[in-house]
This record gives C-alpha cells, structure tokens and sequence, in this order.
C-alpha cells in the first residue's frame, strides 16, 4: 500500500512538471507515456528485451547464490578463510560498479560475459559481507550442536546456519535483488550507448535515438514497475516465513 | 569408556585426586560432586582435549554430548529434529516415552521438560556408543526429572549405550549402576 501510495505521488509530480516545463520531447505528461504501454506490451522486441535482461539476471544471481553457499561451507569450518573473505567483502563491497567496468570490458570484451561478472561482483560483496557477520553469530551459538550431532559443514550449513540466518539472509537478498537490477540496466544502456544492442537498457537507448521520448519513459515505468514486483515478492516470502517460524502448530 | 588416574588439570594444578573407573556398556555411571570441583571438566577432557593426568580409553571418537542448554533446533519439528541423529524406529520409541504426540509440534511450543526428554531420546538411539552428561535435567524440576530418568536408565539398559552422567543432585543417583564421588 505504501508503494502504491508512493508510486501515485510520483505519478502527481511528474504530471505537475510536464505541465510545467510543457515540451513532451524532454518530460511528456502521465497520459502521453500511459498511452504507450498497450502498443509497448504487445511489442514483440520490447518483451524480447525484458525477457532477455530477467533471463540474463536471473543467470547472475544463480551464479552468486552457488558461490555464496560455497563461500559460507568453506567458512564456517575454517576461521582463517572466513576472515580472509570478510577483509575481501570489506574492500570491495564500497567500490561501485563503474570502476570496474573498464576492467573487465578490457578482460572479456563488451559482451554479456562483462555484464554477468560485473553484476555479480556488485552484488555479491554486499551480501557475504552481512552473510558471514551473520553467520559467525549462527556459529558461536549452534556450530557445538553440529559437531555433536556429526553433521558434515554441507549439512551444518544447509541444515543448521542457513535456516537460522534466514531472515538476514532475505532482507539482504531483496537489497542486492534491487542493486543487481540497477547495475544491470545501467549497464545495458552504456552498452547500448556503445553499440552492442542488448536488454532493457539498449533498447530504451534505442528508441530515444529515435525520438520517440514517451515510450522511453514507459520503459523507465516498466522498470520501475517491476522492480517494486519483485520487492513485493520478496517481502511476502519474508513475511510468510517469518510467521510459518513462530507459528508452528500448538 | 575407560578412565586410568585420570584428573583435569588447570593452571598447573590437578582439580582432584586422580580417579579409575569403567562404563561396561549398558551401564550409567555417575561422577557426583560439589559445584566447581571439576565435574564438567572430567567431560572436557574428552570433548575439548583439555589438559588431564593419567589415561581415557574411548572406543574411537564416538560419543554424544548432552547439557542443559537446548539442543533442538527451533526451525524443525521435533521428529526432524529426531532424524537429524539418523534414521531410526522415532515414532516407536517417541511411544515408549509417552512424547509420540509432540512428533510434529516445534520444539518452541513444548516445555524445557519435553524438550529435554527428545533431546534425550535423540542422544539414546543415535549411533554413538558413548553418551557423556553434563547436569542435563537441572533445569527440570524434580517430579518431571524423575520421569525422565526412569525411561532413561531402562532405555540405556536396552541399548548397550555407555552413559556418563554428571550430576550435584543426590536424589539423581538412586536411579544409576554406580556413583563416583569426587572431591
């Protein structure tokens, strides 16, 4: 409810600005952009693109949810790795995307290789950082019970850690959901900028190049829209965990 | 479980005069004492290597600890719980201890007591030969702690299981095969 309520007052603003600055070609009001979205989603290209950019990010949080559990295995059994990767987390977490942007460009060429290692460089960093705080905690208080139980670090981890940090563990996947979609749009439209026509953000890059400025705001929409989805999503699997948790059958 | 002039040593200094005894399987052997005089040590010697005199003979690492702290784990059920020391006939021995009914329930919802009593369960028919202790039931009081350790040290007797049990608590050890007073 909140969001909506948040997505009408932007709605409100921006209307009140188009009416101000009055030139469509630089803000078009709400009705001009809203007008667009019928021919926009049966636009074969435009559900291509959006579907190729979930696709891709989707690939990408695969690959961090895999490192991620690999990580954490071989930290949990071994202190000196933990704080090695912990010092790793420290330093490169702050470090925004662009700055290894050229980096891996000059590595892996201006292909989705680029794309798909720098948003799980992004993403990745921010998440272990509050996993491992997160799970040394787990461990002073559970990791004797493991032992006693001879559970292998798989089992201890799968059965044990993850499900007592699951709630850190949500909060921190639904923000770094968030910034992975960011960082790939973004990325997207400078690639698009460049040359190499790809995703959502190439797309929206294309149809400015074409002037057509009310469907480059739909796209800014669609977005926008599907990110506040799929906080919604992530904050009803948190919410419905947390109540199966302490509600279990009396 | 064998111990040869064994005491725990800390600072230097032996905790108490050096003790021999055997746990043959099937049997509970309680190590009784005043708090502080090194009890839970005598346990830590195993669990944690602590620094000790004299010799324990263990049938390879084989053994359970079990303290007071809770040992279940909240997110489970309580027969995930059960299964997590293996597979096993849960339900039929759950049965036998009169907690079947709490099978499904989270070990939120029962009481220190009940919780106490599956922790207990899982520790006896898990596959470790060796059950070490450490004042389990001292947060139980004593109608219920008494129940418990009735089932206990019928089960024990059924299961070959060597138990060393730890305990202040005089009325405790009627229900053990031997006591070893340590001071």
């Amino acid at each position: 409810m909140k969001i909506l309520k948040g997505f009408a007052i932007v709605l409100v603003l921006w209307q009140a600005g188009a009416w101000t600055i009055n030139n469509h070609l630089i803000l078009p009001g709400i009705v001009d952009i809203f007008a667009i979205f019928p021919e926009l989603l049966t636009n074969s290209n435009f559900l291509y693109s959006v579907g190729d950019t979930l696709g891709q990010l989707i690939i990408c949080w695969i690959i961090i949810l895999a490192l991620l559990f690999a990580v954490l295995v071989v930290s949990s059994v071994n202190k000196p790795i933990r704080d090695l990767f912990k010092s790793l987390a420290s330093i490169l977490q702050p470090s925004p995307t662009f700055v290894w942007l050229p980096v891996f460009m000059l590595i892996f060429g201006l292909n989705t290789t680029t794309v798909t290692i720098l948003v799980v460089f992004t993403s990745i960093w921010f998440v272990l950082i509050n996993c491992l705080v997160t799970l040394e905690f787990s461990l002073s208080k559970w990791q004797k019970h493991c032992k006693n139980l001879c559970l292998n670090p798989v089992q201890s981890l799968w059965l044990c850690y993850l499900p007592s940090m699951k709630s850190v563990l949500l909060a921190n996947f639904k923000t770094s959901w968030n910034l992975s979609w960011r960082t790939i749009i973004a990325l997207e439209v400078v690639f698009g900028v460049i040359g190499n026509h790809w995703g959502v953000g190439s797309y929206m890059v294309t149809v400015k190049e074409k002037m057509d400025i009310a469907e480059m705001y739909a796209m800014l929409f669609v977005i926008l829209i599907i990110g506040i989805v799929s906080n919604a999503i992530f904050d009803y699997i948190t919410e419905k965990k947390y109540v199966s948790f302490n509600s279990s059958p009396r | 479980m064998q111990f040869i002039k064994v005491s725990p040593v800390r600072n230097n200094q032996p905790l108490f005069e050096n003790i021999s005894f055997t746990v043959n399987p099937g049997e509970v052997v309680a190590v009784m004492g005043s708090s502080g005089v090194g009890k839970s040590s005598l346990i830590s010697c195993i669990t944690e290597n602590l620094l000790h005199t004299g010799e324990i003979l263990m049938h390879g690492k084989n053994f359970q600890v079990f303290q007071e702290t809770d040992q279940l784990f909240p997110w489970m059920t309580t027969i995930k719980n059960l299964e997590l020391a293996g597979p096993g006939n849960w339900y039929y021995h759950a049965e036998q201890w009169g907690i079947a009914h709490l099978l499904n329930k989270s070990p939120d919802t029962l009481s220190v007591g009940q919780r106490q009593r599956f922790t207990l369960l899982r520790a006896l028919y898990s596959n470790r030969s060796n059950l070490l202790c450490d004042e389990p039931l001292s947060g139980v009081d004593w109608g219920t702690a008494k129940n418990i350790l009735k089932l206990f040290c019928n089960s024990v007797a059924e299961t070959d299981k060597r138990v060393l049990w730890v305990t202040h608590n005089p009325k405790e050890v009627q229900f053990f095969n031997r006591v070893i007073n340590i001071k």
